[in-house]
């Protein structure tokens, strides 16, 4: 059985359009678990609410427990429109460095 | 700055290349967002136009041996034409149930789950037999899938009589 280490920063790489133009695909970004305390306009990488994936959004909305996400390409982006507000504790983390 | 970056950037992408990073899907499911019960409706008229068609041919027996051959060759053309949109209309509600709908879709609507259900039998039975009441069963039940799923957008929608030689109804979005 091996020890599972939740490293407080990690590094993904960006695929799909659906932050353009502010995040491209192929895109890297480093996710910080330290920085608890989310804004609105806040950059996070969450879990998607059906599917065993990470997905990156922008936070638009916060409201108790929840947030409201959004993709900055609003026409292409699957996001809170359509599967609702995420709980905060699904959140991984924020974005806080891209290249 | 830029040279920063870039250097960042090679050194990252090398890294990956061994440790392969976790993805942070933007997501979208291409084409994103773009659903639509329209299709499934239209698919289900074609299967009532062929069991109509069908029940217009005259039997061969009544003419000679061309007359036979045109018989079997229109009584193929449009049962294969049934079949293929029977299946058609299969697919574009296995889509939009699947990919669209959603579990606050089924919670608001708890009728969902099985008036696909319902669509899905009714498409094979429309399938097996030529009896067009099958087929008017299977539209009457994607007529309510779309009803259903334009309520999930908030937009009103309507029966209208649709503009096909079936004479039978849709429901198309109130969008102006």
């Amino acid at each position: 059985m091996g020890l599972k280490i939740r490293l407080p920063l990690k590094v993904f790489r960006v695929t799909d359009h659906s932050m353009e133009p502010s995040i491209k695909e192929g895109d890297y970004v480093l996710a910080s678990r330290l920085h608890r305390k989310l804004h609105i306009g806040d950059v996070v990488i969450l879990r998607h609410p059906t599917r065993n994936i990470y997905v990156i959004k922008r936070v638009k909305q916060l409201s108790g427990g929840s947030a409201f996400v959004l993709g900055d390409n609003s026409a292409i982006s699957e996001d809170s429109r359509s599967f609702g507000p995420v709980k905060i504790a699904t959140i991984f983390g924020k974005v806080i460095y891209k290249v | 700055m830029d040279a920063m970056n870039t250097l960042a950037r090679k050194m990252l992408s090398k890294a990956d290349a061994i440790v392969h990073f976790d993805e942070a899907h933007a997501h979208c499911d291409y084409p994103c967002g773009i659903y639509d019960p329209y299709d499934a409706q239209v698919a289900a008229h074609t299967v009532i136009r062929m069991d109509d068609l069908i029940a217009q041919l005259t039997h061969p027996d009544k003419h000679g041996e061309n007359d036979d051959l045109e018989y079997h060759h229109s009584l193929e053309r449009a049962t294969a034409i049934k079949e293929k949109y029977a299946e058609v209309c299969k697919h574009e509600l296995r889509v939009l149930w699947g990919d669209y709908f959603k579990p606050e879709h089924a919670q608001a609507n708890p009728n969902l789950h099985n008036l696909v259900f319902t669509a899905m039998k009714q498409a094979s039975k429309a399938k097996q037999t030529f009896d067009v009441k099958q087929a008017e069963a299977l539209l009457e039940t994607v007529m309510q899938i779309a009803e259903a799923f334009w309520k999930t957008k908030n937009i009103e929608s309507k029966r209208v009589e649709a503009p096909y030689p079936t004479k039978r109804q849709m429901v198309v979005p109130k969008l102006y």
